[in-house]
């Protein structure tokens, strides 16, 4: 089961931007990059370092802990593709952003 | 940067970090497939090694191998360091320092620790045979 969460509002965030934010009990990190709106855990799998105080390079996020890196679009760890960070669904309808929370019920 | 052991602006003390590690680790290399040694001893010793490296310098890293001071090889050397040194501690079926066996493994001491430059030596020698 999974719902569709606001958000923010699609001008909050500039292109090449990152936002933590905390929606359903979810510590979220949501970037934009190259237009499209990214979700991921805001939470590094190595040891819970928040990925929001990173540093973005096109579509790779780098841990600001230990420099694990990952790819924003599917999660994978990109020294060991077994390990991912949960990534979460986006979407824009009216200038708003949406994303999209497993086993949350709206 | 903050440091990620202390907890409610308190120190942790090393036992319970101990095992706060422990928790973060098995979550790490469980998919690598990679466990602890079943060698308790071992792993309790090398968990409290790490621990005084943390409260020295910042981070736990492998107690077996040496820092250079630079940033981008140092944190390669974070436990756990396996996805930066797969083919290495794959061929070993563990890790550096003995922290982690491969699943495989139910004697820890039937394991040899291989240097990299024999394994180097070692691959090409194969290639070489190779018809």
């Amino acid at each position: 089961m999974s719902s569709w969460f606001y958000a923010i509002g699609e001008n909050e965030l500039i292109d090449g931007g990152k936002m933590p934010l905390s929606l359903e009990g979810n510590k979220i990190l949501l970037i934009r990059q190259e237009g499209v709106f990214y979700a991921i855990s805001n939470k590094c799998p190595h040891m819970g370092c928040p990925l929001s105080r990173g540093i973005l390079d096109g579509h790779v996020i780098k841990c600001p802990c230990h420099d694990w890196q990952f790819d924003i679009r599917d999660g994978e760890f990109l020294s060991a593709r077994e390990i991912k960070i949960p990534v979460f669904g986006t979407k824009v309808s009216d200038g708003r952003v949406f994303v999209k929370i497993y086993g949350a019920v709206q | 940067m903050r440091s990620y052991w202390v907890c409610d602006g308190e120190k942790m003390d090393t036992g319970k970090r101990k095992e706060q590690l422990k928790v973060m680790y098995q979550r790490v290399v469980d998919p690598l497939g990679y466990k602890f040694s079943p060698d308790e001893e071992i792993v309790d010793f090398l968990l409290e090694q790490e621990v005084q490296l943390e409260k020295e310098k910042g981070n736990p890293f492998c107690p077996c191998q040496g820092l250079t001071g630079e940033r981008d090889h140092d944190m390669k050397l974070v436990c756990p360091c396996i996805p930066f040194h797969r083919e290495h501690y794959d061929a070993m079926k563990r890790c550096w320092c003995g922290l982690f066996v491969h699943k495989s493994v139910d004697d820890p001491y039937e394991l040899q620790q291989i240097s990299l430059k024999d394994l180097e030596e070692s691959k090409n020698k194969k290639k070489k045979e190779r018809p």
